[in-house]
């Protein structure tokens, strides 16, 4: 059997598996444009944790233990807005909680399954 | 600081007073490395989202970012943080995790063209193009099954040429895991190969 040189191999994981030239530069940068319309650059370090955000995870915390075996489930995610309308549009009662420190809860309950999600982190405002 | 330091500072200023033309300008350097991360952690489908949501991050995270670090670097933990985000959103929607598909194939293997040979004396052999196909495919095979964690380091280092330091950034452990990591997936691959071959030859 043959014992193939590394160089034989890497050359035919770079001819198989190369990643094509990337787009073009001005189509990418119309894209970003578009999309970091409306987008504020954070204007300062992280704040410490305060303690309303403390409050909203504790509360979260409390939800899912709360509701471990009792049909309540949780995700971890990072919603936008389109997506609470879709939500909303399903029958879901959304609510939207910000904490200080700009982070977001979405605290989203189906009535006919009794369940409730929790959305964190990162909730995109319009 | 040079001339290439200070011109760096001043699209750093710019982009953050809010200049969006600066902040692509930063990025358009890094924007084949942070796309070829982006490519091995979520596949190619998905890429180009994470590449945007990366500069996204990015220009939220700018106010914070204090030079001290690699911009470099600095961008290939923020494509891991936005190549997270992306996988946790596609199993969200129960949709395929990435395959790791072959991005370009050889499409014309030069097998049925003899006229090649003539024209370029030095071009390989029939023979020769007979057994690199043979050695791709069966190359294929065994990065299939290859853990993901060594297949992502052998594509980040073989193919996309990253340093350890980058491929550490961009899949989140150490640089000796990194290390660690190719060596293993270096050794297991050669063997999966042998493996494959004798398969074949029995």
């Amino acid at each position: 059997m043959k014992r193939h040189d590394w160089s034989d191999i890497r050359g035919q994981l770079q001819a198989r598996h190369a990643v094509p030239e990337v787009a073009d530069a001005a189509a990418f940068r119309d894209r970003l444009s578009r999309r970091l319309e409306g987008v504020r650059p954070s204007s300062a370090p992280a704040p410490a944790v305060g303690t309303g955000t403390l409050m909203f995870a504790l509360a979260a915390g409390l939800l899912l233990l709360a509701g471990a075996g009792a049909g309540v489930w949780s995700m971890i995610a990072r919603p936008d807005a389109a997506e609470s309308r879709g939500l909303a549009a399903r029958g879901r009662t959304v609510e939207s909680v910000e904490t200080p420190a700009g982070s977001g809860f979405l605290i989203v309950s189906d009535p006919r399954r009794k369940a409730t999600m929790i959305l964190v982190s990162g909730l995109n405002k319009e | 600081m040079n001339q290439d330091q200070k011109g760096i500072q001043e699209q750093l200023d710019r982009a953050r007073a809010g200049d969006r033309d600066a902040f692509a300008e930063l990025f358009e350097p890094y924007r084949p490395l942070v796309t070829r991360i982006a490519i091995r952690l979520v596949g190619p489908d998905a890429s180009d989202d994470v590449v945007v949501d990366t500069c996204v991050k990015g220009w939220q995270a700018l106010p914070r970012f204090e030079g001290t670090e690699a911009l470099g670097r600095w961008w290939c933990r923020i494509v891991r943080n936005a190549a997270l985000d992306e996988l946790r959103r596609l199993r969200r929607r129960e949709e395929a995790l990435p395959t790791q598909e072959p991005l370009a194939t050889l499409e014309d293997d030069g097998l049925d063209d003899p006229l090649a040979r003539v024209a370029d004396p030095g071009a390989p052999s029939p023979a020769q193009l007979a057994e690199r196909k043979e050695l791709g495919e069966l190359i294929e095979r065994a990065l299939a099954k290859l853990g993901e964690d060594h297949r992502t380091a052998i594509l980040l280092r073989e193919v996309d040429g990253l340093e350890y330091r980058q491929i550490a950034q961009a899949t989140g452990v150490s640089i000796g895991t990194v290390m660690s990591r190719l060596f293993h997936a270096r050794r297991r691959l050669r063997r999966l190969i042998e493996e494959e071959q004798a398969h074949e030859t029995a």
